[in-house]
């Protein structure tokens, strides 16, 4: 045995005609993308020239707008002024209060910074200075954020942690201008707010503490997250040792579900009240292996679940099975999976396309939007964003964005505020919205 | 479109193997390993013109800059995904081989990546990269110096063999 050897791959793959494939797209897009720069590059040479020569020496305006690539948004220095126009295509994260007023989360040369639109999505510009230190990004994610109003945010790292090792929760009262820590935690694992009534499932351990049964908690707010409480019964939730896909869902103020990791059968339990937290009821989780990595639960009404179980993943392909349940969960039922083997061509016939990461690999974003229990939305990462009219049962991707390029972008979301009005980012790409729930355009472009 | 030239086409089955070789040395994952190998193949192509002469030292030393760039973020993520995916027995062993191979200087890196980690002899080495076989001792011998630091047990034993 050589050095080194015993780290070899015992069965690598061999470099077949489908792999040569892959390699020539690739390619082609560094082409093109080599292209675009040194297009971008002459054209902002000949502009300052021309501007140079315009207003004379001494003159620098701010040249970047919202249609501006994010190639050309990482030029600007560091840190970013308030107020400067953000790109749309360097959104990685977008949520929207009404019609008019959302924020987003934008990456500026490896540092994420917040951006607000008053405009529906058509113009973006940089609020205050940076995120608050602790609100971390990792491998192209940013945590989470969620606003009930134009003024009132919440902002937590899902499952991205500090050095410290921990996932607060901050709050803001000033659109994002600054950013007040609440006492939670130190994890905080999902946050959901009905206007001033919030709710938070955190975490009294850090996660780099051995302590297996750390307490999680349910911790309800009135007040817009200023004092927080617990809920009277604790729910059954098991702490796991790193931080884990909690997912909170509410239905009304009464209502919601909570998907969490479980150390029995199933790799998960759903749990839920319909009393305010007052008391807890569980329900089964039907991923199995091989769809028990990673779930996301999403709900349109009160017995209407959606369930995506996500398995293991490669070369932008992951195996997936989406469950529904119309008796609250007591029941579910397999609605649509991928199938064949990852990186195969002929899954893209599959009812559900295999391209693309849910959870866990979408780290904390979540990819589910489910508007009626026919119609719901799916933007894994580095998929398509995919539609369905029918329950779930059978997917297809929206044919102008694909070629738009989305599953070419890096994060994104999509977020729907009625079941017409929504909103897909990805970043490099760009942003679209829909008002009819059909037809999407491009915003800033 | 990109051109492919037939001298591409050949040498293609040995250069993926040789990227996929190297990012899975460091990685240990099948999925991202073919990733990074058709990514560092794909970049090739692009500048194929540059490098058909000598394209193993660089499509070595992208492999490993890309695998090691990836496992660098792998550790800004949660524990949570790697906790969930099937738990590789070789982990302590990949992370300490990333961070030696990351301080080494670009040339020694080329050399030990593939002397060490495609185990190709100094010859192919001092071929592959256009340099004397006096040249891939010396760094190796170097590299190799500054790794046993960083990874002691998993390099002992093994002087005799790579003296040859």
């Amino acid at each position: 045995m050589t050095m080194l050897e015993h780290l070899d791959d015992p069965n690598p793959p061999s470099a077949n005609a489908a792999t040569r494939q892959l390699v020539l797209r690739r390619a082609s897009r560094i082409r093109r993308q080599r292209t675009l720069t040194a297009g971008l590059c002459l054209v902002a040479l000949l502009a300052g020239a021309v501007g140079g020569l315009a207003v004379g020496r001494g003159q620098s305006a701010t040249v970047l707008t919202t249609t501006q690539s994010a190639y050309q948004f990482n030029r600007e220095s560091t840190p970013l002024a308030d107020g400067v126009a953000v790109p749309t295509a360097a959104l990685v994260d977008v949520t929207f209060v009404d019609l008019q007023h959302g924020f987003g989360i934008a990456l500026h040369r490896s540092k994420l910074v917040l951006a607000s639109t008053s405009n529906g999505g058509a113009s973006w510009k940089a609020v205050g200075p940076k995120f608050p230190t602790g609100f971390l990004q990792g491998a192209g994610f940013a945590g989470q954020m969620e606003f009930s109003s134009a003024q009132h945010g919440y902002l937590w790292g899902g499952n991205l942690l500090s050095a410290k090792g921990d996932s607060p929760l901050w709050v803001t009262d000033n659109g994002g201008r600054t950013w007040q820590p609440t006492a939670l935690g130190p994890l905080v694992y999902d946050v959901s707010a009905i206007g001033g009534n919030v709710w938070a499932i955190s975490g009294t351990c850090r996660s780099d503490t051995t302590v297996s049964n750390c307490a999680v908690s349910v911790d309800i707010s009135t007040d817009g997250g200023t004092v927080w409480q617990s809920v009277s019964e604790p729910a059954p939730l098991k702490s796991p040792a790193t931080m884990a896909p909690y997912e909170l869902a509410r239905i009304t103020l009464q209502q919601a579900y909570v998907l969490a990791p479980s150390d029995g059968s199933s790799p998960f339990v759903l749990v839920f009240s319909t009393d305010g937290g007052a008391t807890w009821a569980t329900r089964p989780v039907p991923c199995a292996t091989p769809f028990s990595l990673g779930a996301e639960l999403a709900a349109s009404s009160t017995d209407d679940l959606w369930l995506i179980c996500g398995g293991q993943a490669t070369s932008g392909d992951q195996l997936k099975e989406l469950f529904r349940s119309d008796d609250g969960g007591q029941t579910w039922m397999l609605a649509s999976s991928t199938t064949g083997s990852l990186g195969s061509a002929s899954d893209s016939t599959a009812p559900l396309p295999a391209s693309g990461y849910v959870a866990p690999f979408s780290i904390g974003h979540k990819t589910l939007a489910v508007l009626s229990p026919t119609t719901a939305w799916l933007f894994p990462s580095r998929g398509d964003l995919l539609t369905t009219t029918d329950g779930g049962y059978d997917w297809h991707a929206v044919p102008g964005l694909q070629s738009a390029g989305l599953n070419d972008g890096g994060a994104g979301n999509v977020t729907f505020i009625s079941a017409t009005q929504g909103w897909v980012c990805a970043y490099g790409i760009g942003l679209w919205h829909t008002d009819d729930g059909i037809h999407w355009s491009a915003l800033g472009q | 479109m990109v051109t492919v030239t037939a001298d591409f086409d050949e040498a293609f089955p040995g250069l993926y193997t040789l990227a996929y070789r190297v990012a899975y040395k460091i990685l240990g994952d099948r999925g991202e390993s073919e990733d990074i190998a058709q990514e560092t193949l794909a970049r090739a192509l692009v500048r194929w013109r540059r490098l058909a002469d000598q394209p193993h030292g660089w499509v070595s030393r992208v492999a490993s800059n890309l695998a090691i760039d990836r496992y660098r973020r792998r550790r800004h993520l949660s524990d949570q995904a790697a906790s969930l995916s099937v738990v590789d027995p070789l982990l302590a062993e990949r992370m300490d081989l990333a961070d030696a191979l990351r301080a080494l200087p670009r040339r020694q890196r080329e050399v030990v990546v593939l002397r060490y980690l495609c185990d190709w002899s100094e010859r192919d080495v001092a071929a592959a990269l256009g340099c004397t076989t006096g040249t891939v001792k010396r760094h190796a011998s170097r590299g190799l110096e500054a790794m046993r630091l960083r990874l002691g047990p998993l390099l002992q034993g093994d002087d005799d063999a790579r003296a040859s």
